[in-house]
């Protein structure tokens, strides 16, 4: 009986992240919402001159698929990204702290288009941030 | 020399192997060479020695999984023809294998 009255707030606090991880990925309007975040991030990153030669050998609709599992799964989402690490995904680009904040400034636009609240971008962005010393390499 | 005979014959079967198995090598988001003919039923030996991942597929003949910087792909062609090596990650890569 105590280990069930010791358990009960665990399971509280394991429910709320749990919902804390939903809510971002409703908050981004489910998988439906992420796709056209990452269309629009994607064709953003294409007219973008400071770095759209990154993406000259790219298989580009190849890319849009694993970018939307893996915002999915960063948004709390039903997907689970089996792509590689960041680092070796971006491994041979040699890409700068510049190429870095210009992808999340054109992600940005395209979350403001979709009409996402600043503080819903701010979540999804704080959770994209640790990967920034995964993907700058120079 | 009568030493050295044995040694010699031993490199024989080697150099045989060697061209059994041609080497294509990946580097810069390319193919060494963008075309190789070879025979039908000999096998052509990818090198990934680039900074970049990658797999190879000829339509409706193979599709492999993902290589890794420093790992190798070998692949048989059993039927005559041309064919179109490609890769998944990297659409500009392009080797024609001609089959004879």
């Amino acid at each position: 009986m105590k280990l069930l009255a010791l358990s009960a707030p665990l399971l509280v606090l394991f429910a709320l992240a749990a919902h804390a991880e939903d809510a971002l990925f409703a908050d981004m309007g489910g998988q439906a919402g992420i796709d056209r975040i990452v269309d629009a991030s994607v064709d953003n990153y294409l007219a973008d001159d400071r770095i759209k030669t990154i993406f000259d050998e790219s298989n580009i609709d190849r890319l849009r698929a694993e970018f939307k599992v893996q915002f999915c799964q960063i948004a709390g989402g039903p997907c689970q990204y089996k792509g590689h690490d960041m680092t070796m995904a971006h491994k041979g680009l040699h890409l700068t702290n510049a190429d870095f904040n210009a992808v999340v400034e054109d992600l940005q636009d395209a979350m403001d288009k979709a009409g996402l609240p600043f503080a819903t971008q701010n979540r999804f962005l704080a959770r994209l941030a640790p990967m920034q010393h995964q993907v700058v390499s120079r | 020399m009568k030493k050295l005979i044995p040694f010699l014959l031993l490199l024989v079967p080697v150099a045989a192997i060697a061209q059994d198995a041609r080497t294509i090598i990946q580097k810069g988001r390319r193919f060494s060479v963008p075309e190789i003919a070879i025979r039908r039923g000999e096998s052509l030996t990818f090198t990934n020695n680039d900074e970049f991942i990658h797999q190879i597929y000829v339509q409706d003949l193979f599709d492999t999984e993902e290589r890794m910087p420093g790992q190798n792909i070998t692949e048989a062609f059993p039927r005559a023809g041309t064919f179109d090596v490609r890769c998944h990650i990297h659409p500009k890569m392009k080797l024609v294998v001609r089959v004879n």
